[in-house]
């Protein structure tokens, strides 16, 4: 489209001039002025004032206000009536048909603005709550960390935390609204304290008089004093969940401590090398369930600890461990912790069939964009759980570059769901991630809790027969779940994170241009290792004919495949070519 | 071309009913299962009329053949002296080498399409042949010929042409007759009138067209006579126009007339009018004597040729034939017909008319000869054929092959394979937005009665099987194989009135019966919206008791605004959102199904679209994932970054190895340019051979001063010398 073809021309040229201006100057501004540039040329409404362009995006008061000097400029130049600003205008046409029909609609003019009402379970709301707390004298105030504590429960959002890291209000900006209506008061120097007013004082007695607070109410009483009882720092509550975050953190880097609790073993091909075994039964009542959340799961950097106290809130305490897997995990907890290795498993955990992948939006873009995302499915499909929520956080994104991967992610959420039949449940921010979790928990504590479990023991498992076991216990019987213990789930997780040298050759075959996975593990069931290869090279000699033999060398000896395992012989070059010196 | 094709066609179909009076009425039947074993037997590379036949209602695989022989016709002029035997192979050759090419192309038109490929393959060899006729006017005799063949062939697909004909041909004999000299010349004349009368087609007489609907079958037969009464004829024009294609002919027609053929072959090439010339010159007089017996014996020693030729066990119908033939009356029309045909056939004796029975007896004798000689050209050829039918079929196999082998784990490849089976009952934008998308997609998409409010599911159209010993797709047959998927449509509205009513498990179980073993997705059709308006809702009731309290003091006003309220109150009552929560929960968790929101039908139609994509993509997937589930880590392509050459291959592929980063793999490559060498240093320098090596500090073999250590320098050296495979010490 040519700018002339826009439908506002001359702003446009202004806009044009000032982004050329700031190219010339290499100024940082060229940015802005791009993004105001392009959302302008591609806005087909025209509009009369630079004021009305605010609503575009890229435009701020400020360039509005630059436009409208110009404008005015402008028309002085060419003697043309500075067009009314839209406010203005609007102000005038309403008194206008106010004087025109005043009589034809006296009510309006009438009518008087409605008690401000704050909305239910919104920051106002809960901040008159809170100070409604304190006793009805004029001397008690609260601080604003006192006041956030008693007002949180009553509010849906959070007031200390934004709803991403990309915003900054938190539920605590509705305190300026209520000071602005004379609700609240606040005083006291450097350190503010708060109370309401004789007016917030009416209010907060009506907002109890309602059903809904009654409602809300009757479940914050419990939740509410359970809070005041237990204050959000786990470590009052759970003595054992300390000792594991320490753990967690001086073994991230370290190979998992679980690693060797289950053996490699023999490859495993056929069902009938499948182990038989007893199952442990465990019955219900013996065990509780339990989250796992994993140690990196973060708000923020500089907020590490918010998932894990807001589970809390909601009545799910977490145990904070550095997952192998995934970043929520369900296991049974056995009330009695020797009963496993009685019977021939280690530990107290049993791992449930429900894993919880978690992503941010933009990690989800970052992801799919540098490949992690297929690496990432993979090995939650090896860790051989049967259910995986991945969960994702939409978090709010610059628009511009939210649209350029919106048809990969679209595409990435319907594969998940329908190719690796994965849930896909997609969050708006981490607090509803956190109510979800809890809620699943719930969902999860009733389920299990009511049945028995059949714990393989760990002696049968191996890195090898795990996957094609399980799969087998599941088309057998069905209807049965059989489980293994925590530590064992873990070993496999981390094994299969090890790489054997045979991994490591694979990639570096499939390295080369069309060596597809299926070709490498063709290469590499004839060729063991890289040093084998480059030998198998080596054999063929130097001379002309030696170079010839290199060159044919694997699609020679390969040349029983087919299919797609079929190599060619300009492949056989190529690979002779990095490996053989061909 | 298309109008030229049709004159000749139409001028063309005298000739078929012609023969057909000369043949016994057994005859036909011979001949019928002649064309049969013609059909098996002789089957593509012959340009023949016959094979025309055998084209109308043959198997697709001839339109392919078809194509060929198209290209072959048209080249034939230079090669006319060549011998037949050696002729014949070119053909072959080129016949084989083409079919696999055009089945590459569409090998599953090759199996299904035949309707619509076949109707144009043969339009095709018409106006093919047309262009030769024109190709080659200087021979007239050959045009004549030529005609009848197409003529007949053509018949079957223009019913209405024939009838002109006979009238054009009336005419062309007496002229023949009357200046044989020149015939070569007023032929082409009469062609060209031919063309020009084409058109008038609709003229033919009315007893003609009724005939037409019941001969035609028979008309085919004739035509096949009508080859090897007219071998001269053909295989002239054979030899000239399409030496290569020609050579089947002789061995059919295996009568005298190959001989003649052969020799005449050489005659006619070079000097063209000249022997057709002769045997026009022969044809008047039996024209006359068409209806004597003399005229019989050489039809009848066509007739049992053609039987020999045509099906070497039919010999007792052919005697058969021979006896009967001359009793037959036959209509005026078909007897002008025919005699002219007689006449063209007999041409070789028309010198010794006197002493028919000689002239019979020779030509018998020659048939025998002829015949024994055929038979084993026959044989060879059918060896010949079905060797290079074998190949062919090889080759189309391979093709189908390759086919059915292509990666289809991308979306876009196997997205055409899926048919989407819309609910009868879903709302009519939804259906268009979908209808829009899918075409888009080329998937195609029907309905049905679904039994459960709003599901959709799908079909696939397989044409491969995946052969698990030989590790490749085969292509089978296609078929239409139900999906293991099922897509049940909710709105907001619909799944709160079941979370209220808590109905949402009935309604799982009800809908899973209906689809057992299916993967269930639900998606949920604006429940975001509907949360939004339920939560406005309550913080509307909630404003309003607040107010109502205040306002105790001041009735009149709160009665106006409780007013509204309550209009509002009675359509709508607050639904706690936990209610909704735990029932898709419930949904999740305990009936196991996958549940998707959507705003808008748009959305949901994006999103079925979507979802119709991937699900196609999943046995294919499936089968990778299968395939390289042996390896410990993902293989999905993009995982391992590849190099643009060897150098650059060597350095990624170092680092691949953990903690070698691109100064260090580039440093180890300025100190050892290929593997090899790489590993020979290794050998002699052992574990710490890289240990000082030197880290690049850019791509060209500039260096830092830090080294690439200890560590890094053990961890390469044991990937490259190192002996077990599992070892995970790397």
């Amino acid at each position: 489209m040519e700018d002339s073809e826009c439908a506002n021309a001359q702003f446009l040229a202004w806009v044009k001039e000032w982004l050329d201006i700031a190219r010339e100057r290499n100024s940082k501004g060229v940015t802005a002025y791009r993004n105001a540039y392009e959302s302008l040329k591609a806005c087909p409404i025209a509009f009369e004032h630079p004021a009305s362009l605010q609503q575009l995006k890229g435009f701020g008061p400020k360039l509005c206000e630059r436009l409208e000097d110009k404008l005015k400029q402008y028309c002085q130049q060419n003697g043309l009536p500075m067009p009314e600003h839209p406010q203005v205008r609007k102000a005038n046409e309403r008194a206008q048909q106010e004087g025109g029909d005043a009589e034809a609609r006296p009510k309006k003019k009438t009518r008087q603005p409605k008690a401000y009402v704050p909305a239910f379970r919104s920051g106002a709301y809960a901040l008159i709550l809170g100070l409604s707390h304190l006793p009805e004298d004029v001397s008690s105030s609260l601080t604003k960390t006192e006041l956030i504590e008693a007002a949180q429960p009553h509010c849906d959002a959070s007031f200390t935390t934004p709803v991403d890291t990309t915003k900054f209000y938190t539920a605590w900006s509705s305190m300026k609204t209520l000071v602005q209506k004379e609700l609240v008061y606040e005083r006291g120097r450097p350190l503010r304290r708060y109370a309401l007013t004789d007016e917030g004082w009416a209010v907060a007695k009506r907002i109890k008089e309602t059903a809904q607070w009654q409602d809300e109410n009757r479940s914050n009483m419990q939740q509410g004093s359970n809070l005041r009882q237990q204050p959000p720092s786990i470590t009052v509550e759970d003595e054992g969940l300390m000792p594991n975050v320490y753990e967690a953190v001086t073994t991230a880097d370290e190979p998992s401590i679980y690693k060797n609790i289950v053996s490699d073993g023999p490859v495993v091909l056929e069902d009938e090398d499948l182990p038989t075994f007893t199952p442990i039964i465990l019955s219900p009542g013996s065990f509780t369930v339990h989250l796992l959340l994993d140690v990196r799961e973060v708000r923020a950097k500089t907020d590490r600890d918010y998932m894990q106290e807001e589970l809390v809130k909601q009545g799910v305490k977490p145990i904070m461990r550095s997952l192998e897997v995934g970043d929520v995990q369900w296991i049974a907890k056995c009330h009695d912790p020797s009963l496993l290795s009685r019977h021939g498993a280690e530990g107290d955990e049993i791992v449930l069939d429900w894993i919880v992948e978690r992503k941010r939006l933009d990690d989800l873009i970052g992801s799919i964009k540098d490949g992690r995302f297929h690496e990432q499915k993979f090995r939650l499909n090896r860790a051989g759980v049967k259910k995986v929520v991945y969960l994702i956080e939409e978090i709010s994104m610059d628009s511009a570059a939210y649209q350029r991967y919106e048809e990969a992610v679209q595409s990435a959420i319907a594969s998940t769901q329908v190719v690796n039949g994965y849930f896909v449940k997609r969050t708006q921010k981490i607090d509803d991630t956190i109510k979800y979790l809890a809620k699943l928990t719930a969902m999860l504590k009733r389920t299990y809790e009511k049945k028995q479990l059949l714990v393989i023991p760990t002696k049968v498992i191996t890195a090898q027969n795990y996957s094609r076991l399980i799969q087998h216990l599941r088309e057998k019987e069905p209807s049965v779940g059989y489980y293994v213990t925590y530590p064992a789930f873990a070993s496999l997780a981390s094994k299969s994170e090890t790489m054997t040298l045979r991994d490591i050759f694979l990639k570096m075959l499939m390295t080369t241009k069309g060596l597809t996975g299926e070709r490498a593990l063709e290469i590499q069931r004839r060729w063991k290792t890289p040093h084998d290869f480059v030998k198998a090279f080596h054999a063929c000699g130097t001379d002309e004919q030696g170079k010839k033999r290199k060159k044919e060398l694997v699609c020679s000896d390969l040349s029983h495949l087919i299919g797609r395992k079929k190599i060619s012989r300009p492949l056989s070059h190529k690979i002779a070519e990095v490996w053989g010196d061909a | 071309m298309a109008p030229h094709v049709i004159d000749l066609v139409s001028s063309s179909p005298p000739l078929p009913p012609l023969s057909r009076p000369a043949e016994p009425a057994a005859s036909s039947t011979a001949t019928d299962q002649g064309r049969n074993k013609h059909r098996l037997s002789r089957s593509p590379e012959l340009f023949i009329s016959s094979d025309f036949d055998v084209l109308d209602d043959e198997l697709l695989g001839q339109s392919t053949i078809n194509a060929k022989r198209l290209r072959i016709s048209t080249s034939p002029p230079p090669r006319p002296a060549a011998d037949p035997p050696r002729t014949a192979q070119p053909p072959f050759l080129s016949t084989v080498s083409n079919r696999p090419n055009h089945l590459e192309f569409d090998p599953i038109e090759f199996t299904s399409s035949i309707d619509p490929d076949t109707p144009k393959a043969q339009q095709n060899t018409i106006s093919h042949s047309a262009t030769g006729a024109a190709a080659a006017r200087p021979h007239v005799t050959k045009q004549t010929a030529q005609a009848p063949l197409h003529i007949s062939l053509s018949s079957d697909p223009f019913a209405s042409s024939p009838p002109l004909a006979p009238i054009t041909n009336a005419k062309e004999r007496p002229k023949r007759s009357e200046k044989p000299e020149n015939c070569a010349r007023t032929i082409h004349d009469e062609f060209a009138d031919a063309f020009a009368s084409s058109p008038l087609p609709p003229l033919p007489p009315p007893s003609r067209e009724s005939h037409k609907p019941q001969e035609q079958a028979t008309a085919v037969h004739t035509i096949v006579d009508v080859d090897e009464f007219s071998d001269p004829f053909v295989s002239s024009q054979d030899v000239n126009l399409h030496p290569p294609t020609k050579v089947p002919t002789p061995r059919r027609a295996v009568s005298v007339e190959v001989v003649d053929h052969s020799r005449k072959r050489k005659h006619w090439d070079p000097i063209s009018s000249s022997a057709p010339e002769e045997t026009l010159r022969v044809s008047p007089p039996k024209k006359t004597l068409a209806e004597s017996k003399s005229a019989r014996p050489t039809v009848i020693s066509i007739d049992s040729d053609s039987a020999d030729t045509s099906g070497d066990e039919f010999p007792d119908i052919a005697d058969f034939n021979l006896s009967r033939a001359r009793p037959r009356p036959r209509s005026p029309i078909r007897r002008s017909q025919s005699d002219i045909i007689s006449s063209r056939s007999r041409r070789p004796g028309s010198a010794a008319t006197a002493t028919a029975k000689t002239a019979e007896q020779r030509a018998r004798d020659r048939d025998a000869q002829a015949a024994a000689k055929a038979a084993e050209k026959e044989r060879k050829r059918q060896e010949k054929e079905q060797l290079k039918e074998a190949k062919a079929l090889e080759k189309e196999r391979a093709a189908a092959l390759a086919e059915v082998n292509k990666v289809r784990t991308d979306k876009k490849v196997s997205t055409p394979e899926m048919i989407l089976v819309m609910p009868s009952g879903v709302a009519e934008g939804l259906r268009v937005q979908l209808g829009t998308l899918l075409d888009g997609l080329s998937v195609e998409h029907t309905t049905w009665n679904s039994p459960v409010a709003n599901a959709f599911k799908w079909r696939r159209k397989v044409n491969s099987r995946f052969d698990e010993e030989a590790g490749r797709w085969e292509p089978i047959p296609p078929r239409i194989m139900p999906e293991n998927h099922a897509l049940v449509l909710l709105t907001a509205e619909e799944f709160v009135g079941l979370a209220v009513s808590d109905a949402v498990d009935s309604s799982v179980s009800e809908t899973k019966r209906h689809f057992p073993g299916h993967e269930l997705i639900y998606i949920l059709e604006g429940i975001t919206p509907w949360m939004r308006k339920n939560r406005n809702l309550r913080n509307r009731r909630f404003a309003a008791g607040v107010r109502a309290q205040d306002q105790a003091a001041a009735p009149e006003a709160a009665s106006a605004s409780s007013r509204r309220r309550r209009n509002n109150a009675t359509a709508e009552e607050y639904i706690s959102e936990s209610i909704i929560e735990d029932a898709m929960l419930q949904l999740q968790v305990e009936h196991e199904v996958l549940i998707h929101h959507t705003a808008a039908p748009l959305e949901t139609a994006q999103w079925i679209v979507a979802f119709t994509q991937h699900i196609s993509t999943i046995p294919y997937k499936k089968l990778r994932e299968k395939l390289t589930s042996s390896a410990g880590f993902c293989m999905e392509s993009g995982q391992v970054r590849t190099g643009d050459d060897a150098r650059d291959t060597y350095v990624r592929m170092l680092q691949e190895i953990a903690r070698v980063t691109a100064p260090i793999a580039y440093g180890i490559v300025s100190e050892f340019d290929t593997v090899s060498k790489l590993v020979m240093g290794l050998e002699q320098g052992g574990p710490l051979r890289l240990e000082s090596v030197r880290k690049s500090a850019n791509k060209d073999g500039a260096v830092s001063d830090r080294t690439v250590g200890q560590a890094v320098s053990r961890r390469i050296h044991r990937v490259f010398t190192g002996k077990d495979e599992m070892s995970t010490d790397v």
